[in-house]
């Protein structure tokens, strides 16, 4: 079980992230949903143990995080918003080291590498150098330095970031069969029909503060929605948006 | 086969702690690389060759001269190899000062670093004890290879005269004081860039690359010019027994190594211990320094935001570039180039070791002409006047040459949708090169003239004249320019940029030298400076035409041709 608790995060005294709460039980997909800069991918890198909170708690089975960290970083999968590798590794080598690093034995380093290189299609370039991988391609390795230690915690930044339709929708079974395997999910995406279709639960963030905390299918009725795009504007976006729209037509041609 | 372990948990942490290290060389090279699309291995391995290659020819030179001084006294021979040893000790701790320099960025894990293993169940001081061990192997690897060839020659030489020393203790002092000082220094570097960035932040302490480099650059190239004066007084002063010049940092290792050899100098034991002890102290400082804080680092390089530093240069650019008569792409292409040389620590490193050069070769004029007793500072004097000249010539071939270097391939589309004309290309390049180069310098010329105590009018004439001289410089460098400034990909043809390097010891001489001659004649003369000036105007002018008729017929360059390609025509009509 994961709690956050009452978080907050400053930078330089502006609140990031305010008083957040949410839970996420194992089997079961948290959605984050947010604007740009509502505090999201903080959130998100406070969860996974890369940001402290200045205020509240996070604790994963009872216990603080910041208290087992370590510990508590070798039960969680991440795969970041940016895809940050080292660019002059090749997909093998990363993946090795990043396994290396977890403390997987070699031989079952080498036989998952493999599987799951194989299962991207990225065998053929396994020498490549990350450099030269597409943002699809990058994320596939992502994902798979995520699993590669069969992690209880699964936190998935923008996951679908540059992946194609069928990669989409393999990470779509990805996540139900996790969730079917009791792990915990933290699912953060602007892709709402993504988010709709995976999660059970959504968390809608704004200006650094949770707004809403509850089911898809509850919040459709809440805010009277058929859609969860539907029910996500009328919640966290107070523009008009289709008049920002041909604003922005208009601009050059004024 | 036995294989010690550890208990687990602090086998599972050394386990990381290899892992890392072996990246950690990785990352260090790939900071170090002037290219983005370099090969690592293979830049390390020409760097080597390039930093081991004068000590060695230096050694060979002296293993014939010291079989040549097998008649002279011990006394003599014993000075001259002293005053070699020196030279080697103070050459390996220059190049150790280079390698903290050029990796200087990476030496600290660094905000990506932290983004990547700071997810990991890895503590921050496994990842930093990582890199320091990476950094010191990279050293004693890059000192090593630097001190073995000369060490070889040296203790080949030793039979010839009992006074050289006994061959496997020669070669073993030698390889053991020019490690041992090399790494000193090293270390210090590593203390000094800790602290910078405990104290004030990883932008302050990022940013003392580029000074460190020009002043290693400078510091090697005086090894071979200047410093080779100096040395004698250092060697006597340690025969003398003079425990103040153990201060100096070379000192106490050359007093290692005379101890070692079996010299028998006054205070020579305190020399010898004081060499390691200072190792050790400097090893035993740089470890907490690294380690302590390293959680107050990773989470100060994950919590700060990254944020670019509107500086007095990228504002004086952009002014300079609305302020002059241009078109919008001169603007945007002039501005795009200052912002980015500004931004880029890569790039800022190649015009860095352009300065250093002309740090060495300026100050080696200054210090010839005061040796000839021609120097006067109070009045224009030729190696005073070369001063600004050969500054001006380095930092504009730095720029061209940092110009050529990709910033960021992949978003050269803006430009390759835009085909901006190459005139505008060509006149925002020359912008840069003003703007970045010849006005500071001139400007500084004047200022510095002024401090000297020259007459005003003096001071403004050389300035403009060296402006004058600096804008036709410039256009000369322009004459082979296709590209926008950090947007062509590079050949990697190694072999031409030694070629081209080599042509330019004679527009050195000439811009220079033969030019600071004829400047220190014509300041004389109000009229004969008119004449002057007017001749290299007109010279700016021919070359300016001949350049503008030129790229009528060019087009932008984006991929740099590769080497040995066959130029065409392109008369083709349906590439018109």
């Amino acid at each position: 079980m994961l709690e956050v608790d009452e978080v907050w995060k400053n930078y330089r005294g502006v609140s990031a992230v305010r008083a957040l709460t949410l839970h996420a039980a194992p089997g079961s997909v948290v959605g984050l949903l947010g604007p740009n800069g509502s505090g999201k991918s903080t959130t998100v890198r406070m969860i996974v143990g890369l940001l402290r909170p200045n205020r509240g708690r996070i604790r994963w089975r009872g216990t603080d995080i910041q208290q087992q960290l370590i510990a508590y970083q070798g039960v969680v999968g991440y795969i970041p918003e940016e895809p940050r590798l080292y660019g002059y590794l090749s997909a093998s080598e990363y993946l090795d080291l990043i396994g290396g690093l977890r403390g997987i034995p070699r031989a079952t380093l080498t036989r998952r590498i493999n599987r799951y290189l194989e299962i991207f299609g990225l065998d053929t370039d396994r020498h490549a150098p990350l450099s030269a991988f597409s943002k699809g391609m990058r994320q596939k390795v992502l994902i798979a330095a995520a699993l590669i230690h069969d992690p209880e915690l699964v936190v998935l930044d923008e996951p679908n970031s540059g992946l194609d339709v069928a990669a989409t929708l393999v990470l779509r079974s990805l996540v139900a069969t996790l969730a079917e395997r009791r792990k915990v999910i933290i699912y953060s995406s602007h892709m709402l029909d993504a988010v709709e279709k995976v999660c059970q639960e959504v968390v809608i963030i704004r200006n650094g503060s949770a707004i809403a905390s509850t089911s898809v299918t509850r919040l459709r009725e809440l805010t009277e929605s058929r859609t969860l795009e539907e029910a996500f504007t009328s919640v966290a976006i107070d523009q008009d948006v289709v008049a920002l729209g041909r604003e922005l037509a208009s601009v050059a041609s004024s | 086969m036995i294989r010690w372990r550890l208990p687990p948990p602090l086998q599972h942490e050394f386990d990381q702690f290899v892992l890392l290290s072996r990246d950690s060389v990785r990352s260090l090279l790939d900071a170090a690389l002037v290219s983005r699309d370099g090969d690592p291995s293979q830049f390390a391995l020409w760097s080597l060759v390039l930093v081991a290659t004068p000590p060695a020819m230096y050694a060979f030179r002296q293993l014939v001269n010291y079989s040549a001084l097998g008649f002279q006294k011990a006394a003599i021979i014993e000075h001259a190899i002293q005053v070699d040893r020196m030279f080697f000790l103070l050459y390996g701790m220059l190049v150790a000062a280079l390698v903290a320099a050029a990796t200087w960025e990476a030496l600290l894990p660094n905000r990506a670093d932290q983004e990547i293993v700071g997810s990991l169940p890895v503590r921050p001081r496994t990842l930093a004890a990582a890199r320091l061990a990476a950094t010191i192997s990279i050293t004693i690897i890059a000192s090593a290879t630097v001190s073995l060839p000369a060490a070889t020659f040296l203790a080949v030489a030793a039979p010839s005269h009992p006074a050289l020393g006994f061959l496997p203790v020669v070669f073993i002092a030698h390889i053991v004081s020019t490690i041992g000082a090399s790494l000193f220094i090293f270390v210090l570097l590593l203390v000094l860039r800790a602290l910078l960035a405990l104290c004030f932040g990883a932008h302050t302490s990022e940013r003392l690359a580029t000074l460190l480099q020009v002043a290693t650059i400078a510091g090697l190239a005086e090894v071979f010019f200047f410093i080779p004066g100096v040395i004698p007084v250092l060697v006597d002063r340690l025969a003398t027994g003079d425990r103040a010049a153990l201060s100096i940092p070379p000192m106490p290792f050359a007093a290692l190594y005379a101890w070692l050899v079996g010299l028998d100098y006054p205070s020579l034991t305190f020399g010898a211990l004081l060499a390691p002890l200072l190792l050790i102290a400097s090893v035993a400082i740089v470890i907490p320094i690294y380690l302590c804080p390293a959680r107050l680092f990773a989470r100060r390089a994950l919590e700060s935001q990254p944020r670019q530093h509107f500086g007095l240069g990228s504002t004086l650019a952009r002014v300079a570039a609305v302020a002059l008569p241009s078109s919008p792409a001169v603007r945007s292409i002039t501005t795009f180039t200052v912002t980015t040389l500004l931004r880029s620590r890569r790039h800022r490193l190649i015009v860095s070791a352009y300065l250093g050069l002309a740090l060495a070769i300026g100050t080696l004029s200054v210090i010839a002409g005061g040796l000839r007793g021609t120097l006067v500072f109070n009045h224009p004097a030729i190696s005073l006047l070369a001063l600004p000249l050969v500054t001006m010539f380095f930092a504009t071939l730095g720029l061209r040459a940092a110009f050529t270097v990709p910033a960021d391939p992949d978003a050269n589309w803006v430009f390759r949708l835009s085909q901006p004309p190459v005139t505008s290309v060509l006149d925002a390049t020359l912008i840069c090169l003003l703007v970045l180069s010849i006005v500071p310098i001139a400007t500084m010329t004047a200022l510095g003239a002024l401090a000297l105590g020259w007459t005003r009018h003096a001071a403004v004439l050389t300035a403009t004249l060296d402006t004058l001289c600096g804008l036709a410089l410039a256009e000369w460098t322009l004459r082979d320019c296709r590209a926008v400034p950090f947007t062509c990909t590079r050949s990697g043809d190694v072999e031409s940029l030694k070629s081209r390097w080599l042509g330019h010891i004679l527009p050195l001489i000439l811009f220079a030298f033969v030019n600071a001659a004829i400047q220190n004649a014509v300041l004389r003369s109000g009229l004969a400076a008119a004449w002057y000036a007017g001749v290299v105007l007109a010279g700016w002018i021919v070359q300016r035409l001949r350049r503008q008729f030129a790229a009528r017929h060019i087009s932008l360059q984006f991929e740099a041709l590769p080497s040995g390609a066959m130029a065409t025509l392109d008369l083709s009509e349906a590439t018109g």
